[in-house]
C-alpha cells in the first residue's frame, strides 16, 4: 500500500450467485484526487462503491482505504459516504441528524457542534437546520446527506450521483465543493452519470462494464489517444479535392460551411490523424497550393469517449 | 451503540404506533377502571350477603386482575412486535440503513443499540401500564391483592416488564432475516402460538395429562410470552399452584404456575434470540 494513495483494491470480487456485481477490479485511486466512476447501468458501480464502504461482503480479493483494510471499521474512521438512494431519518431536524451521524462517526459533542456550521456552509444549508429533514426538498436532502458525510472531517468521500437530486445551480455549487475539497487534499470518488460534470472535475477515471474494469486513468490522455483535426480549406477546384483525398489521412467527414462568418465556398474537412502527423498534414496542404484558413484539433469529450469505449470494450 | 440506542429510543417514542398504543392504554386503563368499579359495587353487595361469600368475591377479584394484566400484556405485546419488527428490515429496504452501516461503528453495535433503546422506551410504558392496572385493582378491587406483599408486586413488575423485552429480542432477529411484512406477521404468529402453548400446558396439567403438558412446554420453550405471562400472574396472585387456582382466575388463569428456571430460561432466550440476531445481520450483503 503506497501512502500516496487514497484507495486501493486487489481482484476486489463480489457476485451474486455467479452473476453479475463486480470481478477482479484492480484499482488505484491517488490521495488528493477527484476521481470518477464511470459504467453503463448495471455495470457494477454500487456492488464496488458498497463493498468499499462496508455494505457488502467481498467474495474474494482485497481492498484497502488510506491504508486499513475494508474488513475493519476503522477503515471508515475518516471516510464520508453519501448513498445513491439517500434516505434519513426525516422525522429529526437537520440539527439533530448531524449530531446523531456525528455521533456515529465517533465525534464527541464539542466536535459535533464546531463540525455542524462548517458542513452547513459546505452544502448551503445554513439557517435551515432547525426544520425537519422531512420537510425539506429532495435537493435539500441530498445537500443534507452530504452534510453528514463531510462532518468528521473526511479524507475520502465516496459521493454516488451526488447532484441527481439538484438544480443546475446547486452542481455548480456541488462542483465548487469538490474542487475546494481537492485543494484541501481530500480525496473524492465520485460515481456519477453527468458526464459533463465529471470531465470539468476529474483527474482520473475508471470505466467499468459487466462487472469488469475496462480502463483506468487519465481520461484526457484517452481523448488524446485518438486525436482529430478540423480544416477549413477552400474554394477548391476539382483537382485540388481529388488530391485531398489522395492524402495518407483518413477523411471522417468533408461539408461546405455554411456559416456567415466564413466566405462561402469554403470547405470543412474532419481529418483522423495522430498529433505527429499535424504538420505534415499542413504541409502537404500547403504544397498542393490548397488554401488553408483553419487547422483545429478536436478533442473528445469524456461522453463521446466513454460511449466509444463502452461499446468497443 | 449508545448513539443507536438513544436514537432508537427516540424514534420509538415518536412513531404513530407507540402514540396510539399509548392512547388505547388510557382508554383501556379507563374502561377497566370502570368495569371495576361496577364490580366494586357488586362485591359490596356480596358482603351483605355474609361472610361465606368471600371465596366468590376472590374467585372474581382474582379473574379481573387476571384478565386486567392479560389485556394489557397484549396491547404491551403488540407494541413490542409491531414497533420494532420492522427496525432493522425496512430500515434495509428504504436505504436508511446505508449511511448508518458505512459509519465506523461494527454491526453488533446497531443491533444492540436498537435493542436498548426499545428496551428503555417499552419498559418505560409496561411500567406505567402495570402501574396503572394494579393501581385501579387496590381502589377497586382489593381482595385480589390481599396476599400479595410488597415483593410479590415488586417481583411481578419486573416480570411484566421483562414481557415485552423477551418479545422484542425475537422481533429483532426476525428483523435481520424476513422483510418488514413478513416478519410482522411471523412474529404475530408466533405470539399467537405461544398463547396457545401456554393454554395447552395448564390444560394438561388441569386434566393431568402428560402429553398435553409437554406440548404446551415445548411450545413455551420456543416461544414463552404465556408462560411469562402466567409466571407474573402467580407472582402477584401469590398462586400456589393449587388446581383449584385455576378456577379463580379464570380463562387467564394458571392450573400450575411456570418455574423460576422458566424466567432463567427466558435470560438465555433473549441473549440467543439478540446472538442470532447479530450473527444474521453481521452477514447480511445490504
Amino acid at each position: 500500500m503506497s501512502l500516496m494513495n487514497a484507495i486501493e483494491t486487489q481482484k476486489l470480487t463480489k457476485t451474486y450467485e455467479g452473476k453479475g456485481g463486480c470481478q477482479d477490479i484492480t484499482l488505484t485511486v491517488p490521495k488528493g484526487s477527484i476521481f470518477g466512476f464511470l459504467g453503463p447501468n448495471g455495470a457494477g458501480k454500487s456492488t464496488f462503491v458498497k463493498m468499499l464502504v462496508g455494505l457488502l461482503h467481498p467474495d474474494s480479493g482485497s481492498a484497502n482505504i488510506l491504508g486499513k483494510p475494508i474488513k475493519g471499521e476503522e477503515a471508515r474512521s475518516k471516510v464520508g459516504f453519501l448513498p445513491e438512494n439517500f434516505r434519513y431519518h426525516d422525522w429529526l431536524t437537520g440539527e439533530e441528524l448531524l449530531f446523531h451521524h456525528g455521533a456515529l462517526f465517533g465525534l464527541s459533542k464539542e466536535e459535533i457542534t464546531q463540525a455542524i456550521p462548517r458542513v452547513l456552509r459546505q452544502v448551503g444549508l445554513r439557517d435551515r437546520e432547525k426544520e425537519r429533514v422531512g420537510k425539506y426538498s429532495k435537493g435539500m436532502q441530498q445537500r443534507i446527506g452530504l452534510a453528514c458525510a463531510l462532518l468528521p472531517d473526511p479524507e475520502v468521500l465516496f459521493l454516488d450521483e451526488p447532484t441527481s437530486a439538484l438544480d443546475p445551480l446547486g452542481r455548480i455549487e456541488v462542483r465548487d465543493l469538490l474542487i475546494e475539497l481537492r485543494e484541501q487534499n481530500k480525496t473524492i470518488f465520485l460515481n456519477s452519470h453527468l458526464l459533463s460534470e465529471l470531465e470539468t472535475v476529474c483527474d482520473g477515471i475508471a470505466i467499468i462494464k459487466k462487472g469488469r474494469l475496462v480502463f483506468q486513468g487519465d481520461w484526457r490522455e484517452l481523448a488524446n489517444k485518438a486525436y482529430r483535426v478540423k480544416v477549413l480549406l477552400g474554394p477548391l477546384s476539382q483537382e485540388q479535392l481529388a488530391e485531398i483525398h489522395r492524402l495518407p489521412y483518413e477523411v471522417l467527414s468533408h461539408h461546405i460551411r455554411s456559416s456567415e462568418l466564413v466566405t462561402e465556398g469554403r470547405q470543412e474537412f474532419l481529418f483522423s490523424i495522430s498529433t505527429d502527423d499535424i504538420p505534415n498534414l499542413t504541409r502537404e496542404l500547403i504544397k498542393a497550393n490548397i488554401p488553408l484558413y483553419e487547422v483545429t484539433p478536436q478533442i473528445d469529450s469524456l461522453e463521446k469517449l466513454f460511449i466509444d469505449y463502452v461499446k468497443e470494450a | 451503540m449508545l448513539a443507536m440506542a438513544r436514537l432508537t429510543f427516540l424514534e420509538g417514542s415518536r412513531k404513530k404506533v407507540f402514540l396510539i398504543t399509548l392512547l388505547l392504554s388510557l382508554v383501556f386503563l379507563l374502561l377497566y377502571g370502570l368495569a371495576l368499579e361496577f364490580a366494586s359495587r357488586e362485591m359490596l353487595r356480596l358482603d351483605v350477603a355474609g361472610p361465606q361469600q368471600v371465596m366468590i368475591q376472590q374467585i372474581i377479584g382474582h379473574q379481573l386482575l387476571g384478565s386486567g394484566l392479560y389485556f394489557a400484556s397484549f396491547i404491551l405485546a403488540l407494541l413490542a412486535l409491531l414497533a420494532s419488527v420492522g427496525s432493522i428490515a425496512s430500515e434495509i429496504e428504504n436505504g436508511l440503513m446505508h449511511a448508518v452501516v458505512s459509519k465506523p461503528i461494527k454491526r453488533w453495535e446497531i443491533v444492540l443499540g436498537k435493542f436498548l433503546g426499545y428496551t428503555g422506551m417499552l419498559i418505560g410504558y409496561a411500567l406505567l401500564l402495570y402501574v396503572g392496572v394494579i393501581a385501579i385493582n387496590r381502589l377497586y378491587n382489593p381482595l385480589a391483592l390481599t396476599l400479595a406483599g410488597p415483593e410479590s408486586i415488586f417481583y411481578s413488575a419486573l416480570l411484566f416488564v421483562w414481557q415485552p423485552v423477551v418479545l422484542l429480542a425475537l422481533a429483532l432477529l426476525l428483523s435481520t432475516l424476513l422483510r418488514t411484512i413478513t416478519a410482522g406477521i411471523v412474529a404475530v404468529l408466533l405470539y399467537g402460538l405461544g398463547s396457545i402453548g401456554g393454554f395447552l400446558e395448564q390444560i394438561g396439567s388441569m386434566v393431568a395429562r402428560a402429553d398435553l403438558l409437554n406440548i404446551g412446554i415445548a411450545i413455551s420453550l420456543f416461544m414463552p410470552n404465556d408462560a411469562l405471562y402466567r409466571k407474573m400472574l402467580a407472582t402477584v396472585t401469590t398462586t400456589d399452584g393449587n388446581p383449584l387456582q385455576a378456577m379463580t382466575v379464570g380463562p387467564f388463569g394458571i392450573s400450575m404456575p411456570p418455574t423460576n428456571a422458566m424466567v432463567w430460561y427466558t435470560l438465555f432466550y433473549v441473549i440467543l434470540c439478540l446472538a442470532l440476531a447479530v450473527y444474521t445481520f453481521q452477514k447480511r450483503d445490504l
